[in-house]
């Protein structure tokens, strides 16, 4: 399991399993080392773009305005591909 | 001894942390005119209500002690009927518990908030580029500059329409549920450093929101300053904002502990928070007066504890430049 730093230093097309705080906000879905406190938050620290999950499915999210996100670390997996966490 | 404060009388024991050096991202940036870089303002503030003076300890006297704090103290109270709020209020969240309480939830509710520390703490409604609205928090410096996070000012979005500075935010201080004793005012400049809207470095999480009508004269301000590891990690952090998870952005909430430990950017504690808090101060409380020594911004990550940013020297700096720009 890697965190959202480690990460974006993992190798293009390798298989990880990430940990971190899953929003998504403005038609995009990320997976945040922290939460920054607005309300709804944004995703803070580094973050990596997830392509094909949808934040709605996972339990226990949370939702204001266009924002979903989970209040608690999660840990997605998929393939790192051009900088960004495909989930199948 | 150096020391370096601003506002409210200097403490003789504060020291500002010398050895932080400033870089290109500690460059301010503005939504609008350029900087002007002036020397602090002494300007005396006013106060037309309550103040409530800092005692012995260390931490607001709300009924409320360490380490063993509980949730209800003398200033909790009901949850006001919410109904028919005008405009600006903030009840259309559905809202939930956040990740950034850590263990109890040991915050308590300052009811009403018009008397100062209290008045200082700035209920926020920003609105986005793209229209998106969010709660935040920020507070008075100065007659007209309220300091917040940079995430409060300019938000960093992959959507183009979202990206960058706020198109405004509406300033509430003490604001108390239906009760706005200071009324609301609307502000379109704002302030922030490159590190923050060009870099998106959480480190350089900090802003100003600066006012066209000096409403601190009313409210009074804290002071701040840039100090030693060791001051801060022996200080008690005490920070008061407007969650949304409880009261949807409208209740001033309070808690205090001990600081648990710092980096050269960064003060890290395990005050419960919430979203909605961004921006509030982290302040400590020496001899009678009430400095920030850091920005509120970021629940708990990689790090075990939530975090501000720091109020080291190039912070201060910038602080006091925007401060003096704006008398």
């Amino acid at each position: 399991m890697l965190t959202v730093v480690q990460a974006l230093d993992a190798s293009d097309d390798c298989e990880v399993t990430v940990r971190g705080y899953v929003i998504a906000t403005g038609g995009a879905t990320f997976i945040a080392e922290m939460l920054a406190e607005t309300y709804p938050p944004q995703p803070g620290g580094a973050q990596l773009e997830v392509d094909g999950l949808d934040v709605g499915d996972l339990e226990s999210t949370e939702q204001a305005g266009d924002t979903t996100w989970t209040p608690e670390q999660r840990e997605v997996s998929g393939r790192i591909r051009g900088g960004v966490l495909e989930v199948d | 001894m150096v020391y370096a404060v601003s506002g409210i009388a200097a403490d003789s024991e504060a020291r500002h942390m010398d050895n932080t050096v400033r870089s290109a991202s500690d460059e301010p940036t503005f939504n609008g005119d350029l900087l002007v870089d002036e020397v602090e303002d002494k300007a005396e503030y006013g106060f037309d209500d309550g103040v409530v003076e800092a005692g012995d300890g260390d931490l607001e006297d709300v009924g409320y002690e360490l380490p063993a704090a509980t949730r209800g103290g003398e200033a909790a109270q009901d949850v006001p009927d919410l109904t028919g709020l005008s405009d600006v209020a903030l009840a259309s969240f559905d809202v939930a518990r956040s990740e950034s309480v850590i263990g109890a939830d040991e915050r308590v509710r300052i009811s009403p908030a018009s008397s100062y520390p209290w008045r200082v703490h700035s209920a926020l409604r920003i609105t986005a580029r793209d229209g998106s609205q969010w709660i935040g928090t920020a507070f008075f410096i100065s007659p007209r500059v309220l300091v917040t996070a940079g995430h409060v000012v300019f938000l960093r979005s992959s959507n183009t329409a979202r990206h960058g500075w706020a198109r405004s935010i509406d300033v509430m201080p003490g604001r108390d549920g239906n009760s706005l004793p200071y009324g609301s005012v609307r502000s379109t400049r704002f302030y922030s450093v490159k590190g923050w809207t060009q870099s998106g470095d959480d480190e350089y999480d900090y802003g100003v929101i600066v006012l066209d009508t000096p409403l601190g004269n009313r409210t009074g301000w804290l002071g701040f300053g840039a100090y030693s590891d060791g001051t801060l990690t022996s200080t008690t952090g005490n920070l008061s904002g407007y969650p949304g998870d409880l009261g949807s952005g409208t209740q001033q909430w309070y808690m205090g502990r001990r600081i648990k430990s710092v980096s050269a950017r960064k003060v890290f504690y395990d005050i419960d928070t919430a979203g909605g808090q961004s921006g509030s101060a982290v302040y400590r409380i020496s001899n009678g007066h009430r400095h920030a020594v850091g920005i509120h911004a970021y629940g708990v990550g990689s790090s075990p504890f939530n975090s501000a940013t720091r109020i080291n020297r190039p912070v201060f700096d910038n602080l006091v430049a925007w401060k003096a720009a704006h008398p």
